[in-house]
This record gives structure tokens, C-alpha cells and sequence, in this order.
């Protein structure tokens, strides 16, 4: 994360303890601008804002049976802008959560985990990264 | 001194105080893990604390109506919604095991009453809600 200009980043996460600790790990890092959403129905409705990044949880409609799952508010964030990166989060560590991620076009899954703002970090990085990558290929592809 | 200078040392001398006092069994929460993880900002501890005592009840009030009504999908999915911020707070590990335990409790644990480890659980949880009430009490009174 060399850019200079801050990363607009989305939470979206039902479970206010943990949003608030993620807001508080990346808003200590100091080169992110935070946007945080209970429901996956408030992070589509603000995607005008432009997220760089958004970082959502599986199980929003774990208790609300009637609110929009992840997966759903993954399916309409991609439908809005395909290139945003979208990361996963879930409290359960199973092989079908991430596939089904992984199906509908995240970026990464993550497990709700000590380390996952660590783990966060580093899939942010590798967006960026790759980004980089991507500028320079055009540039080079343009001179050819 | 600052009235936050002041709200974080009285939060230091309480995490001494926790420490020297490791002969003691009865308390769920490590406030260190707390301490760190809001950066032993007193306004952001207290904001956690407040979110916290804001959340679980109606998640183990949901626990506890579903057992009732042996629901157990709904039994599972607020146990799962409780789970991260165990250890966030620095909540007793065996919340973790417990509410592990729960939510895959068709597949391994039929050897333990599904009703003892709801019970186990709201125990401990109850417990820490009351210690985090002492905690932002005495924050609110520094």
C-alpha cells in the first residue's frame, strides 16, 4: 500500500463488536478512509461512494433470516462495479464457504480469527499489488 | 493530567491489579486483550464495551428461545454471531469451546447435553456482560 491517496474501504458486518475492531485496526493504520455497514442491503445502497475495497461477512442474515446474505450482497456488488475487490469473512473455517466465495467472484476468504486484520492486510496488499502490476503490462503493451 | 491520561492509567493500575491477582479464578475477562485492541484508548474501550453489553443479550435471549423451541438452526446461528467477539473482548476461552461446540453439535459432541453447554455458556456470558458493566462504570467515573 505505497499509493498515496487512501484507500476507500467498506465494512460490512452485522456483528458491531467486530466491525468496531476492524474500524478501530485499520483506522489506527491511518491510510484508510472507512465506510462501515450493518447490512449487506446498506453497503449496496451506498456503493455510489465508490469503495476501492470492501471486506463483508458471510452470515448476514444469520439471525434476520429475512436480510440479504453475503453472498447475495456479493452478487450485487459485482453486478454494480465487477472490479471492486471484495473480501470475505466468516467465523466458520469450512472448505464450501470459501468455494462458494471463490464461485461468485471474491477476491479472498478469510476466517474471523486473531489474525484475520493481519490476514487482511496482507490480501489488501496483494490488491494493490497486483493492481500495480496491471498499470505497468498497459503501459509496456502500449509501447509495443 | 488529561482526563484520558487519567482514564488510562486508572485502566493500567486496574490490568496490575488483575495481574498480581492471578490466584483469582472467578473473573471471564482479560481486560488486557481489551487494553490492546483498543489501544488503550479509554473513549474506544468504552465504545467496545458498550457495543458488546448492546449485542450479546439479545443474541443469548435467541440462544435460549430457540433451545426452548428446538430451533436448533436458530440455536446455531446466534451462537456462530458470538463467537468473534469472545476474543476481542478477551472473554474466557471456554465461551469459544463451548459455543464451538454447539454449533457443530450434531456432528461430534451428542455425548454432552446440548442444554448444559447453552447453559455453561449463558453463565459465562452473563458473567462477563456484569464485569464489563463494572468495567464502564468505573471508566465513566474517571
Amino acid at each position: 500500500m505505497n499509493d498515496k491517496k487512501p484507500i476507500k474501504l467498506f465494512l460490512v458486518d452485522d456483528d458491531a463488536v467486530f466491525l468496531k475492531s476492524l474500524e478501530i485496526e485499520f483506522m489506527d493504520r491511518g491510510d484508510f478512509i472507512i465506510e462501515t455497514y450493518a447490512t449487506g442491503e446498506l453497503c449496496a445502497k451506498n456503493l455510489v461512494n465508490n469503495p476501492d475495497v470492501i471486506i463483508l461477512d458471510y452470515h448476514l442474515d444469520g439471525i434476520e433470516k429475512e436480510a440479504m446474505n453475503g453472498i447475495q450482497t456479493l452478487d450485487t456488488i459485482k453486478m454494480f462495479n465487477p472490479l471492486i475487490p471484495v473480501i470475505m469473512l466468516s467465523s466458520q473455517d469450512k472448505i464450501e464457504v470459501a468455494v462458494d466465495c471463490m464461485h461468485h467472484k471474491a477476491h479472498d476468504y478469510i476466517v474471523k480469527s486473531e489474525t484475520a486484520f493481519l490476514r487482511l492486510q496482507k490480501s489488501i496488499n496483494s490488491i494493490f499489488e497486483f493492481k500495480k502490476m496491471e498499470k505497468v503490462v498497459k503501459w509496456y503493451m502500449a509501447r509495443a | 493530567m488529561s482526563s484520558q491520561n487519567k482514564e488510562e492509567n486508572i485502566l493500567q493500575q486496574d490490568l496490575e491489579i488483575r495481574n498480581g491477582d492471578s490466584g483469582k479464578t472467578d473473573y471471564h475477562i482479560n481486560f488486557d486483550k481489551l487494553i490492546n485492541r483498543t489501544k488503550s484508548n479509554p473513549n474506544l474501550m468504552k465504545q467496545m464495551i458498550a457495543l458488546y453489553l448492546e449485542q450479546t443479550p439479545p443474541l443469548l435471549q435467541a440462544m435460549l428461545q430457540s433451545l426452548k423451541e428446538k430451533n436448533w438452526p436458530r440455536l446455531q446461528s446466534s451462537v456462530h454471531k458470538m463467537i468473534p467477539s469472545f476474543s476481542i473482548m478477551g472473554i474466557d476461552p471456554q465461551a469459544e469451546e463451548i459455543a464451538r461446540k454447539i454449533e457443530s453439535y450434531e456432528k461430534i459432541h451428542q455425548n454432552e447435553s446440548i442444554e448444559e453447554l447453552v447453559t455453561q455458556l449463558e453463565m459465562i456470558c452473563t458473567q462477563a456482560c456484569h464485569e464489563l458493566e463494572e468495567k464502564i462504570t468505573t471508566i465513566k467515573s474517571s
